[in-house]
C-alpha cells in the first residue's frame, strides 16, 4: 500500500459555514477551506484546535466526511462524546477553527482493477464513506454502501450517499430499521450471493471488532479490504508515537495511524488486543 | 550582530530555541510547517543502538494542561539513524544534537562511539532520565556516581558539546548536576518528565499500559522553573531549561531562573509551528525592550 502523503498538510484556518446536531449527540460540522475542499483524499483527516486554552490539551482528529470543490468547503462528522467534542459541538457559524491538514494517507481505488466497491461503515465510521463513495464514481467504481447502527435515530448523512449511490444495505442492532445485527453479517450475505470476486474490493471504517471480522471475511472471498482506523493521538504528524497499532508483522510489531494510516490493509494489522 | 544568539559549550546557537528529543521526532516531521533550520538547535528522538519498537499502547493520555507518555525510547537504532536520518538533520542549517541512551554504562560509550565518525553532529544530549524503560534511564540519572561515570567516559572519547539531561524523579537535582559538571560535561538540560499516573475510572484500568509514565505540557511548568533555579545556583555550566514551555514568556521565565537556552517540547504536539513562533516574539521581545542580546536575559530575575 502507498504510504505517501499526497498533500503536504499546513496549519489552517477556516469559518465554519454550520455546525448542527444530525442525530441525537452526533453533529456535522462545515468549514470554508479551498485548499482542503480541493485536495484532501477519501481517508484522510484533519486535526482541531478545539481550544485555544488548555483544555482539551491535545487537538482533536476528525476524517473529512465530504467535500465541495466548487463551493470551498469541507464537512466534517462527530460524535459528542469528551471535553473535546463537548467544546466542538458550541462552535457557531462564523467562527473560525484553527485546524492542521489534510493529515495521513488515503484510500486506494485501482479502477483497473476494481468495478465494484463495498463501502462499509459502523456508525461514526460512515464519516469517510461519502467522500469516498464521490471519488469512485469519478474513477467510473461503483459504490455499494453497507451501513450499521445500533439505532434508526444514529443514521446519519443518508441523503448524501443516496445521491450518490442507489446500493445501499442498512443494519441496525435493534432491528429499528433494515437488516437486525451486525453490518458484517449483511456484507457475508452479499459476498456469499456473487460468483465473481476478483473486480470487487472493500473499504471499511468502524469499531475495531468490526474490522476485524471484516477482515476475516474478506479474506475468506479472497477481496481485498482497506480499513481506516481510529485511535487516540497525541500529535496527528508523527512525532509522538502514541497512536500505534499492532500489526501481524513481528519485524515491525506495530503501525503508527497518523502517518502511515489511518487507511491500511485489513490482514496488516492484528486486532486481537 | 545576531540579538538571539546564545553559546552552550563550544555551540553558537542562533537563538535560544532548542527542541526537546521525542517531541520533534527527526526533524522532517516537521519541515512542512516551517523551516527546521531557523531553530537554534534540534534534538532528535533519543538513539540506541538497537532498534527499539517500544513500548505497549495506550502510551499516551491526555492530563489536565498536559500529557503522560510512556514510549519506551521507540527508535530506529543507530545504524538506520547514520544511514536514514542524518542525511536530512545534515542539510539542516542549525545546529545538530544526538539525543543518546544506552541501557548499560559501556552502552552509552558504544553509542557515542559510533556517531564520533558521523559528520553534521554538532554535540550530544545524554539521556541519563528517561522514566519508561526498565534498565538505565531514571536509574542512571538518579544517581550521582553512575552519572559521573557515564559523564567521564563520554569526556575521554569525544570533544563534541556534551549535555546531560536530568531527571527531577530525585531528592536533589542539584547534586546530579555537580556530578555531571565535575566529571566534564558542557551542559545540563532539565527537567525530563516528571513520573505520573492516571486511571480511567469508568473501566478501573490505568491510561498507560505500563500503569505509569512521564508526565509533560504546562503543567510541569513551574517545578522546572524552581529546579532550573536550583541547579543554576549550584553550578556554572550553562543550563538548557525543559518543562511545559509553550510560547515566548515562557522562554523568558526559564531564561530569568537561569537558564541560558531552552527546548520546546509537548507544545509542538500541539501547534507544529510553535518554534517559529517563539522565535519571532523573542525577536520582537528584543527591539521592543531595546535588549542588544538575549543573553542578558539569563539570572535577571530580581529578588
Amino acid at each position: 500500500m502507498k504510504k505517501t502523503i499526497p498533500t503536504d498538510s499546513s496549519i489552517h484556518t477556516g469559518e465554519v459555514l454550520f455546525n448542527k446536531e444530525v442525530a441525537p449527540g452526533i453533529c456535522r460540522m462545515r468549514i470554508f477551506h479551498d485548499e482542503i475542499a480541493r485536495t484532501s483524499l477519501p481517508g484522510q483527516f484533519i486535526n482541531i484546535r478545539v481550544s485555544n486554552n488548555m483544555e482539551p490539551f491535545w487537538r482533536r482528529p476528525f476524517s473529512i466526511h465530504a467535500t465541495h470543490a466548487d463551493e470551498h468547503w469541507f464537512d466534517i462528522l462527530y460524535r459528542v462524546i469528551g471535553i473535546g467534542t463537548q467544546k466542538l459541538a458550541f462552535v457557531k457559524s462564523g467562527e473560525i477553527i484553527n485546524f492542521v491538514g489534510p493529515l495521513g494517507n488515503h484510500f486506494i481505488a485501482d479502477p483497473a482493477i476494481t468495478k465494484t466497491s463495498l463501502l462499509v461503515g459502523g456508525g461514526l465510521g460512515i464519516a469517510p464513506m461519502v467522500i469516498l463513495a464521490h471519488y469512485l464514481i469519478q474513477r467510473n467504481i461503483h459504490p455499494i454502501v453497507f451501513y450499521g447502527v445500533r439505532s434508526q435515530s444514529e443514521l446519519c448523512s443518508l441523503p448524501d450517499l443516496q445521491a450518490l449511490t442507489s446500493d445501499i444495505y442498512i443494519a441496525t442492532e435493534d432491528g429499528s430499521v433494515g437488516q437486525t445485527g451486525y453490518i458484517t453479517e449483511s456484507v457475508d450475505a452479499f459476498l456469499r450471493q456473487q460468483t465473481q470476486y476478483n473486480e470487487l474490493n472493500i473499504y471499511a471504517c468502524g469499531p475495531n471488532p468490526m474490522l476485524d471480522r471484516l477482515g476475516q471475511i474478506a479474506e475468506l472471498y479472497h477481496v481485498p479490504c482497506q480499513v481506516s482506523l481510529e485511535t487516540l493521538m497525541g500529535c496527528g504528524i508523527g512525532a509522538c508515537l502514541g497512536c500505534g497499532m499492532k500489526t501481524r508483522n513481528s519485524e515491525k510489531p506495530y503501525v503508527y495511524v497518523c502517518k502511515e494510516g489511518p487507511v491500511f490493509q485489513a490482514g496488516e494489522i492484528d486486532f486481537s488486543e | 550582530m545576531n540579538k538571539l544568539a546564545v553559546t552552550i559549550g563550544n555551540l553558537t546557537l542562533k537563538n535560544p530555541i532548542l527542541t526537546a528529543s521525542g517531541t520533534f521526532g527527526y526533524g522532517n516531521e516537521y519541515a512542512p510547517y516551517f523551516d527546521v533550520s531557523a531553530l537554534g538547535g534540534l534534538i532528535s528522538k533519543t538513539i540506541t543502538l538497537n532498534p527499539r519498537a517500544g513500548n505497549a499502547f495506550p502510551r499516551i493520555a491526555e492530563t489536565p494542561s498536559g500529557m503522560l507518555n510512556s514510549i519506551g525510547l521507540a527508535n530506529v537504532g543507530i545504524d538506520a539513524f547514520i544511514s536514514e536520518k542524518m542525511p536530512y538533520l545534515r542539510s539542516l542549517d542549525t545546529v545538530n544534537i544526538v539525543n543518546v541512551a544506552g541501557f548499560t554504562i559501556d552502552e552509552y560509550t558504544e553509542v557515542v562511539q559510533r556517531l564520533e565518525d558521523v559528520d553534521g553532529i554538532d554535540g550530544y544530549e545524554v539521556n541519563i532520565s528517561c522514566p519508561n524503560v526498565k534498565e538505565g534511564g531514571v536509574a542512571f540519572g538518579s544517581n550521582p556516581n553512575i552519572t559521573a561515570k557515564i559523564t567521564a567516559n563520554l569526556r575521554t572519547i569525544t570533544t563534541r558539546c556534551l549535555i546531560m539531561k536530568l531527571t527531577p524523579n530525585v531528592t536533589r537535582i542539584s547534586d546530579i548536576a555537580r556530578a555531571a559538571a565535575d566529571a566534564g560535561a558542557d551542559s545540563v538540560s532539565l527537567i525530563n518528565t516528571l513520573v505520573g499516573m492516571a486511571i480511567d475510572v469508568r473501566t478501573r484500568r490505568p491510561k498507560l499500559a505500563t500503569i505509569t509514565g512521564g508526565l509533560s505540557g504546562p503543567a510541569i511548568k513551574p517545578v522546572a522553573i524552581a529546579r532550573v533555579y536550583e541547579v543554576a545556583q549550584a553550578i556554572s555550566l550553562p543550563i538548557i531549561g525543559i518543562g511545559g514551555i509553550m510560547n515566548a514568556d515562557d522562554v523568558l521565565e526559564f531564561m530569568m531562573a537561569g537558564a541560558t537556552a531552552v527546548q520546546v517540547g509537548t507544545a509542538n504536539f500541539i501547534d507544529p509551528d510553535v518554534c517559529m513562533t517563539i522565535i519571532n516574539d523573542l525577536h520582537s521581545y528584543c527591539e521592543r525592550e531595546a535588549i542588544q542580546s538575549v543573553g542578558a536575559v539569563i539570572g535577571s530575575m530580581i529578588m
